[in-house]
């Protein structure tokens, strides 16, 4: 959900974003996140009807705080266009700046074409460099050369929020200007793969990166996406501290190259969620005569449907399951994507020949949920063979593509017919992306071998 | 003196007809008072005569005719055509104009060059017995016979790949709509008969056109059940290497012998050139659609398609591998994909 349609809180791209562009979103997060980029409102609006408990509480926020806010442009060499706007903050009085890291991906992806500069709430501009990432909870740590004294402290400390307590999220939203916006803590996500808080408040694009606050200035997380409707999501501050304390340690030196760093982070990541999935004794949902492999992991949510059509001589019965989480890269590129899908087919009315049609036309359903570019990705190598586990044979097909910048990142697609029966079948699709090679055989085994037949 | 022999010259320099002069001198024209009668609306009644010299040369002597009598000329490759002349002499090589007729006078004593000598090929044989089968083709039992099944096998086709309560509606729709196209393909090869032979020879081109079409589904059924019961990914480089030669070499014969058997009632080839232009054709457009496919197939797609086989047999009758043996099947798709994304960088 981090692509520009996906997730509402993208920094402000130079040109809008494509909404007709198709993600790797599955159905159901899809449905969350229709209401994309809420209309233009304007926030002073809304705080003015909220201070009119507190009056003086907000305004004494922006006054005490704002100032340790920043404004990041990222800008088009050749043109020296703005192609993104975000927001970021100080938290060290060397200059240090936290924000997103897809606030500042393109100068990470292509720094022969981009850079990015600061400006702060006087109108200083200072450029700014890229010290540390963490693409997969989207933080990143830049440097500029201002030395300023007004800087949040992010050091570990020992209270904790609670639910209901009022926060501050600061930001340019739209770049319409400074802005100040009320809220309450939700607490941490659950099913997520990556932490996350959830903050309710109008988060809009733009104010990434930007620290949300208590009042009393101790940053609760880094705004980081919205769902529309005051449903957003902040980053816990906890992972900016992490990379704060690695780039202030003795001896600490920028990597060289930025987007190796992002391919290492990136192969290193399934590794650790991938570990118990479809391991031996994990879930299996059972459809018909058949048991599949389901609820992979906690953060995976999973949905079912089925139907039986009058008209139709045949019953089908759908389930699946995916992660809600995106790793993002680029405007063009997000990952970490893990998805199942069963789909089951009986029929007491149709010859077993006539069934293998339906059947065959299921499973030849083009898979169009995995888009990206030429300048990323290469095209899908498949193989087809058949598969014999538990008495059980499976007409397989494997696909496997590589991510053309990040060196051993795979994107791989299993698809299996389950056959055996004559009047009842299932087809079913593991969808993997951003895996090494490792994780996408070793997962492909074990999926396989959860799939079984009358057992 | 010895008999004269005149012929009449077809367009492309060939003999059209052969008449013996018994006596001299004789008389050629468009009037049937003639000894050698013209078909020639140029002609007159009374052209030319063809007489003996006083020094015994033979003359051809033109009788005032309207367009005279001239004389075609041949030299190397081109050729020219003289004036109206009142008298010619005829040697064995003359050609004459009457009208827009082309003749020569042979005497019947001219000496003919040696015959060539004749070298069959020895597969006359075949030939022959393939050129039989070929006739067989436009028997009215073997197409009535063909045609049926060609319907009953469409039929049952169609009603096995439908899987809706509408089967049997779709299935007269689906059929009907094989039959005209099929009855299009005959009638383009029975309009291309006519042009060239004068003869449509309909029959014929439905019964090939109906027999093609069967040997097309048992050949993909077969295929498909082949690839479905023994899968690529279970054999080694040299089986399936050895499975697409036999692939593309039995859709090559299939389509020569048809090409070929359409060619047979449509023009007027030699057998071995008919079956070389066959073979050719068929070649060169086998040649071209994996020129293209090749060309295309490291381009960019993020589209997944699954062109799977899937049918209701014994599943002991397939190969299959156990889930370990097809995972390592993944280190190859790598190897290819990762050489592919060091290739585009």
């Amino acid at each position: 959900m981090l692509d520009g349609v996906a997730r509402p809180n993208v920094p402000i791209p130079a040109t809008p974003p494509n909404l007709s562009r198709v993600s790797t979103l599955s159905r159901a997060t899809a449905a969350l996140l229709v209401t994309f980029l809420p209309a233009l409102t304007p926030l002073s609006g809304q705080t003015a009807t909220r201070d009119s408990t507190s009056p003086s509480g907000t305004a004494a926020v922006v006054q005490r705080y704002g100032n340790r806010v920043v404004k990041i442009e990222v800008l088009e060499q050749g043109s020296a266009a703005k192609s993104t706007v975000g927001t970021g903050f100080f938290v060290s009085a060397n200059g240090y700046i936290v924000t997103n890291y897809h606030v500042i991906s393109s100068v990470v992806n292509t720094p022969a074409s981009y850079h990015a500069v600061m400006i702060d709430r006087a109108g200083r501009t200072s450029p700014l460099r890229v010290l540390a990432l963490d693409v997969i909870n989207d933080v990143a740590i830049v440097g500029s050369d201002t030395r300023t004294p007004q800087h949040f402290d992010i050091g570990d400390r020992t209270s904790r929020e609670a639910q209901g307590d009022r926060l501050f999220a600061l930001g340019h939203p739209r770049d319409v200007g400074f802005a100040i916006v009320e809220g309450t803590y939700n607490g941490l996500l659950q099913h997520t793969l990556y932490p996350k808080l959830h903050f309710t408040g109008s988060l809009n694009p733009g104010m990434s990166g930007g620290p949300t606050i208590d009042a009393t200035g101790h940053v609760v997380g880094i705004n980081v996406s919205s769902a529309g409707e005051q449903l957003s999501f902040l980053v816990p501050v906890e992972r900016a501290r992490t990379l704060l304390t690695a780039v202030t340690a003795q001896g600490f030196a920028p990597p060289k190259d930025m987007l190796t760093e992002v391919a290492r982070q990136l192969r290193e990541n399934p590794a650790r969620y991938t570990a118990g999935m479809f391991a031996p004794g994990s879930p299996t949902v059972r459809l018909g005569d058949f048991t599949l492999p389901t609820s992979p992991a906690p953060f995976f949510r999973c949905w079912g449907d089925g139907s039986t059509r009058r008209d139709l001589p045949y019953t089908r019965a759908r389930h699946y399951c995916s992660t809600e989480d995106h790793v993002f890269i680029t405007g063009d590129q997000s990952t970490g994507f893990v998805g199942i899908a069963h789909t089951w087919l009986a029929s007491k009315e149709l010859s077993s020949l006539r069934f293998y049609s339906l059947f065959e036309d299921v499973f030849r359903a083009k898979d169009e949920t995995l888009w990206g570019s030429e300048e990323d990705l290469t095209r899908f190598a498949c193989t087809t063979g058949n598969v014999r586990e538990h008495q059980t044979t499976m007409r397989s097909v494997l696909c496997l593509r590589r991510y053309k910048r990040l060196p051993g990142l795979y994107d791989a697609v299993l698809k299996v017919a389950v056959l055996g029966a004559s009047k009842s079948g299932v087809v079913t699709t593991m969808t993997l992306t951003g895996v090494t090679y490792e994780s996408a055989q070793s997962l492909s085994h074990r999926y396989l071998e959860r799939i079984a037949w009358r057992n | 003196m010895a008999q004269l022999i005149v012929e009449i010259i077809d367009d492309k320099g060939g003999v059209r007809s052969r008449q013996r002069l018994y006596a001299l001198p004789a008389t050629i024209g468009r009037a049937y008072t003639n000894d050698v009668i013209l078909d020639d609306p140029h002609a007159c009644g009374h052209h030319l005569s063809i007489v003996v010299s006083d020094d015994g040369s033979l003359l051809a002597v033109d009788a005032n005719s309207v367009n005279g009598t001239r004389e075609r000329v041949a030299t190397g490759k081109r050729w020219a055509i003289s004036p109206p002349t009142q008298t010619i002499d005829l040697r064995p090589e003359t050609e004459l104009l009457v009208g827009a007729t082309r003749i020569r006078v042979h005497r019947e004593d001219e000496s003919v060059t040696p015959a060539i000598p004749l070298h069959l090929p020895t597969s006359a044989a075949r030939w022959t017995r393939l050129e039989r089968t070929i006739a067989q083709f436009a028997s009215p039992r073997l197409f009535v016979a063909l045609a049926l099944t060609f319907v009953v096998a469409v039929s049952i086709l169609n009603y096995w790949s439908n899987y809706d309560r509408l089967a049997s509606r779709k299935v007269i729709g689906l059929v009907l709509l094989a039959t005209a196209l099929a009855m299009f393909w005959a009638g383009a090869w029975a309009l291309a008969s006519r042009l060239k032979t004068g003869s449509s020879r309909f029959r014929a081109h439905a019964s090939i056109t109906c027999a093609l079409v069967l040997v097309c589904i048992v050949m993909t059924l077969g295929d498909g059940l082949l690839r479905f019961a023994l899968p690529e990914s279970s054999f080694g480089v040299v089986f399936n290497g050895l499975a697409v030669v036999l692939d593309h070499a039995s859709a090559f014969v299939v389509f020569t012998a048809f090409l070929g058997a359409h060619l047979a009632y449509s023009s007027s080839m030699s057998v071995r050139r008919r079956w070389v232009t066959a073979g050719a054709s068929v070649g060169v457009i086998m040649a071209l659609g994996t020129i293209v496919e090749q060309s295309a197939k490291d381009d960019f797609s993020t589209k997944l398609e699954f062109p799977e086989t899937l049918l209701p047999i014994d599943t002991r009758f397939m190969r299959s591998v156990p889930a370990t043996g097809f995972t390592a099947t993944l280190a190859g798709l790598r190897d290819e994909v990762d050489q592919l994304a060091a290739k585009q960088p």
